[in-house]
């Protein structure tokens, strides 16, 4: 039986890979180095497949549509920004998992919108640019929620999404050893005139949330609460709550924290431990 | 039709070269007044956000039609506090 080994939460902004010697070397290096701390337990799990959970930052779905869950469960390929500063290339996908996630969803009533063929953006790219596809056969599964564009996806929705993806992976008839990671935030406003605001203190609670793994207390703050305090970028800690929804009475561990103006957010790095 | 415009520039490569080569032939495939198509042309990302464009529209086209290293300028425009 397949089954979740690992969880993880961190920061994507785009910045670390197309600004990176922007901050001081001793900023990015800690960065970096949380990367690959992710990469190295990832090796250590003997991680085979990671279900990567990003925000669409208004570029994938346009005004045309937004949906408010979706799952890759075909071709990926990514960057879809031509200013990432690296190539788009196709990534390795587990098809057959993220099929039965899909259709898990359906089951527990998910309404997953759903892409044969995607081209991915940075806050799923990156995370699997600087981890992933640094261990050779590695497959990933895209998931997309809405944080974006109001209506925003809601809390309860997000653990639902997180629960289920939990029940597909352990109901799946392979013996895949699966990571999740929920990626974004922290505090940061992006394209806004508040743009290059950090909240530390905002930062720090959302921090202490994770560490003591409180998913009601995550789950608890509203939108307005969010955007007021940690800006429209912080919305992507809904993808943080999605990956804790998945790992119930998991051990967070911080990582790393850091306010990096030069890349204006606030940068921050989980590991949510699983019992062995 | 102001965002979905920002968002092609912002998206569709061919189109930000279009854009870039002629943008009052390409705003004219939108239905635009003549100040939405000011203010698209000359990018004032700040005005248009006084109109109530979406932010991640406006920051994905300047950054797609002006790389990532124009966000400081971007910032300056919007009249940001970074």
């Amino acid at each position: 039986m397949a089954s979740i080994v690992g969880a993880f939460v961190m920061s994507h902004v785009p910045l670390i890979l197309a600004a990176p010697h922007a901050p001081e070397r001793a900023v990015a290096d800690e960065v970096f180095n949380s990367f690959k701390l992710i990469t190295h337990r990832l090796r250590e799990l003997e991680v085979d497949t990671v279900v990567i959970i990003g925000a669409d930052h208004y570029g994938l779905f346009g005004p045309h549509c937004v949906p408010q869950c979706l799952i890759g469960i075909g071709g990926v390929d990514g960057p879809a920004e031509n200013w990432l500063g690296i190539e788009r290339e196709e990534v390795l996908t587990n098809q057959p998992l993220a099929k039965h996630i899909l259709n898990q969803g359906y089951a527990d009533g998910i309404d997953w919108a759903f892409a044969t063929s995607l081209t991915a953006d940075h806050s799923v790219i990156l995370p699997y640019y600087l981890t992933v596809r640094q261990i050779e056969g590695v497959k990933t599964i895209p998931v997309y929620l809405n944080q974006a564009v109001q209506p925003i996806i809601s809390s309860r929705r997000v653990c639902a999404i997180g629960e289920s993806i939990r029940r597909g992976v352990e109901s799946w008839s392979g013996s895949e050893r699966v990571a999740i990671f929920g990626t974004g935030g922290v505090s940061h406003w992006v394209g806004t005139p508040e743009m290059g605001r950090i909240n530390e203190a905002f930062d720090r609670h959302i921090l202490e949330l994770v560490q003591a793994g409180d998913v009601a207390g995550l789950a608890a703050l509203s939108d307005q609460e969010i955007l007021d305090e940690g800006g429209n970028g912080a919305m992507e800690v809904r993808n943080w709550l999605c990956a804790m929804a998945a790992v119930p009475g998991s051990h967070p561990h911080i990582v790393s924290y850091q306010p990096v103006p030069q890349w204006v957010t606030g940068v921050a790095f989980a590991e949510l431990r699983l019992a062995a | 039709m102001v965002e979905r415009a920002l968002w092609i520039i912002g998206n569709e490569p061919a189109a930000t070269r279009e854009f870039l080569a002629d943008k009052a032939a390409f705003l004219a495939r939108f239905q635009l007044d003549h100040e939405e198509r000011e203010l698209i042309s000359t990018l004032d990302v700040a005005g248009l956000s006084q109109r109530g464009v979406h932010a991640l529209l406006l920051i994905n086209a300047y950054q797609t039609v002006f790389g990532s290293k124009s966000i400081p300028e971007y910032m300056m425009r919007m009249g940001a506090i970074g």
